[in-house]
């Protein structure tokens, strides 16, 4: 059964045993700026050197600030040889230490190459001081930087389209919010934890514009499937909207088979129509 | 590049061995295999879930008047056919005959009831949407027990009427010259439709009442027949408590193997999932043979007077989800029908749902035949199997043996 515990040891044996094929590649560039502990690429990014020195971190913000709203941020991220760090488990977690609250929605990271990953959806709900965590890890080290920002007031707005392939679910509040696909919408689902299996049940929905306001009145139909397997939802969910403004519900959901699912939701407000895409795992 | 290859054979050999040596290593699962052994684990399943259309189900005169209807030979054409007959309660409830056999022959496979009270859907086409109603199905079929509601009425009246009465109330008086026994909605028979036809709409709904009481006592009952611990169940316990030694001693090597291609390579979970491994849905094995399966049951189960949305059901509507939210692809459920639980598979052959397989192992090589042609969902491709790994699964298959418990 656990034929791939003997993974590390092939390695330890092979390394050892001097075989050709696994040496080190000398990265073509080279070093950048040798001479200096770590690079910053730009003047006006902010930078940070992780907690226990193992890597540097730069946040790039769109348009050179972050502002209120929705932002996106390249982070560049070099080691302690000021190496680009290829292959990261990259987190960036905004926190409002005078409220003491996080983003609702989970910023989601994708690696760009070259030391560079970006961060999509990184909510700033309010002006004021924010904390943003960049923790990385690798097989090396584990370490985390911390940025203390000021954010003005004044909405940026949700300028990339959502890969929902990235998208993360809240660990915590069962909470997962997207940005539908032409962005016309900001979409919150809340879904029980872990997400059942064959049995009926409902979801909350909290439908907004990217300027947060609530959206009313909204017709919604939902569809959606199995993208491995080829085929659609084993129920057809109805969407009922409630007396609180921009919340809705999904009632019938139900997922038969343990795997990757889609829900689609198809949203005419009246003003905008556009789908909004959910992918998680049934388990 | 030799050197690794060479490395990655010898290594490769001495884990054979080394799993050869030691069959424990056959018993280590990963925490997200541990995850998915327990969620098939008989322990893991939920209480019974309620029939909000079936108020009786927990009325103990209910469950016994409903054992008594099972079991009732009078209840048929000829008198010698019960639910019994073809659910007999010392073969798992089901017969080991490729298509049931009451009055005549009907063109499927008795279902195993086991566990049913889980299910949303009943029959292989899900044309009924709970036991109670279900019952209800082969008393007036013409190849099952052959007769009709008038004449369950009668039959209630004339033996069971105290029982009748000491759970539903008093039953209303049903006159021989008024109520002909031939009446019921028939499709298929003419003069039975006419004699049903003759009586007053009202009186008919006072039959059609007293009939779904009858369904409802049944239902109370085999609600109550269950799936007991298997072999499986015993070795999961011990695996979750990391009993190494209990879980040796409870599986061979292969079966342990056969679990593992069960969870992984096979794909079997996909729709034999959860505690009574299966999802109760419906999928297109490609065995039809001309069979609309689901896709004639959802119309079905739509239109039948007994589903949970109708007048004799004892739900609110908002208790009727699976009816409301069902899904309605026809395409996608034309020659569908509904995954069986797989708990004591091997101890009822034949399979799928008119009996077309004589044997696991046939079974199984449809699923690669099927899986090499390509034309149907891929959530029932079972991997490529090989002989040898198919010789697993089927002993894995034969630890799901346990007992059907019933009142």
């Amino acid at each position: 059964m656990n034929k791939f515990a003997f993974i590390p040891l092939l390695v330890l044996i092979l390394v050892s045993s001097g075989c050709q094929s696994l040496e080190m590649v000398p990265d073509p560039e080279g070093p950048e700026h040798p001479g200096e502990e770590f690079t910053r690429h730009y003047n006006y990014s902010h930078f940070a050197v992780t907690k226990e020195g193992n890597y540097s971190v730069e946040l790039v913000f769109k348009d050179g600030t972050i502002k209120e709203g929705i932002n996106n941020i390249d982070i560049i991220i070099h080691d302690r040889d000021n190496m680009d760090v290829t292959g990261a488990a990259v987190s960036i977690i905004p926190y409002m230490p005078i409220h003491q609250h996080s983003a609702d929605m989970t910023p989601i990271v994708i690696e760009r190459g070259g030391g560079t990953y970006s961060a999509r959806n990184v909510d700033i709900t309010m002006p004021g001081r924010w904390q943003l965590t960049v923790r990385v890890s690798t097989v090396r080290a584990n370490d985390e930087a911390v940025f203390d920002l000021m954010i003005e007031p004044g909405g940026g707005l949700m300028e990339t389209m959502h890969t929902p392939h990235d998208m993360q679910m809240g660990k915590d509040t069962g909470r997962t919010s997207v940005v539908s696909a032409r962005q016309m919408f900001k979409v919150t689902y809340k879904a029980p934890i872990p997400i059942p299996l064959n049995r009926l049940h409902s979801w909350d929905l909290t439908i907004s514009t990217p300027r947060r306001e609530a959206v009313t009145g909204a017709n919604i139909q939902v569809d959606g499937g199995m993208p491995a397997h080829g085929h659609n939802l084993s129920t057809r969910p109805v969407v009922v909207e409630t007396s609180m403004p921009g919340k809705y519900r999904i009632d019938g959901m139900k997922f038969t088979m343990p795997g990757e699912w889609v829900v689609r939701l198809h949203i005419d407000s009246g003003l905008e129509t556009d789908t909004a895409e959910f992918i998680f795992m049934v388990r | 590049m030799k050197k690794f290859f060479l490395l990655a054979f010898l290594l490769s050999m001495v884990a054979s061995l080394a799993m050869a040596m030691h069959p424990e290593t056959q018993h280590q699962w990963s925490d997200d295999q541990r995850a998915v052994l327990k969620s098939l684990w008989l322990s893991s399943l939920a209480p019974m879930p309620l029939d909000p259309s079936n108020k009786f189900t927990d009325d103990e005169r209910a469950i016994e008047l409903g054992k008594s209807l099972f079991m009732d030979p009078r209840l048929s054409g000829n008198k010698k056919v019960s639910c019994s007959t073809c659910h007999r309660p010392d073969a798992f409830f089901t017969d080991n005959l490729p298509l049931a056999h009451g009055m005549g022959t009907t063109g499927r496979r008795s279902m195993p009831l086991a566990g049913m009270a889980y299910s949303p859907w009943l029959f292989w086409d899900g044309r009924k949407d709970s036991i109670w109603s279900q019952a209800l199905g082969p008393i007036e079929s013409p190849v099952e027990h052959g007769i009709s509601r008038t004449m369950s009425v009668h039959i209630l009246r004339d033996h069971y009427r105290e029982r009748y009465e000491s759970i539903f109330g008093q039953m209303p008086d049903f006159p021989d010259e008024d109520f002909p026994d031939i009446a019921r909605p028939a499709e298929d028979y003419p003069a039975a439709r006419e004699a049903w036809e003759r009586i007053p709409p009202e009186k008919r709904k006072l039959i059609s009442k007293v009939y779904s009481d009858m369904g409802k006592a049944i239902g109370a009952y085999v609600r109550r027949i269950r799936h007991g611990e298997s072999l499986f169940d015993r070795y999961v316990a011990a695996i979750l408590k990391d009993d190494i030694a209990s879980a040796t001693k409870l599986f061979t090597p292969e079966q342990a193997i056969g679990l593992a291609l069960f969870i992984g390579k096979a794909g079997c979970i996909n729709c034999h999932n959860g505690p009574l491994l299966t999802n109760n849905d419906f999928h297109n094995m490609g065995i039809s043979d001309g069979d609309a399966g689901r896709a004639e049951g959802m119309d079905k189960v739509r239109a039948d007077e007994f589903n949970c949305l109708g007048p004799f059901s004892d739900a609110a509507e908002s208790d009727c989800g699976e009816l409301r939210f069902m899904d309605t692809n026809r395409q996608k459920y034309a020659g569908a029908f509904k995954t069986p639980s797989l708990r004591n598979v091997a101890q009822r052959p034949p399979y799928m749902h008119a009996g077309q397989f004589a044997s696991i192992r046939e079974v199984l090589r449809h699923y690669n035949q099927v899986a090499s042609e390509g034309k149907l969902d891929k959530s029932i491709i079972h991997g490529e199997l090989t002989e040898p790994e198919m010789g697993e699964l089927e002993e894995f298959l034969r630890t799901l043996d346990g007992p059907v418990i019933a009142p």
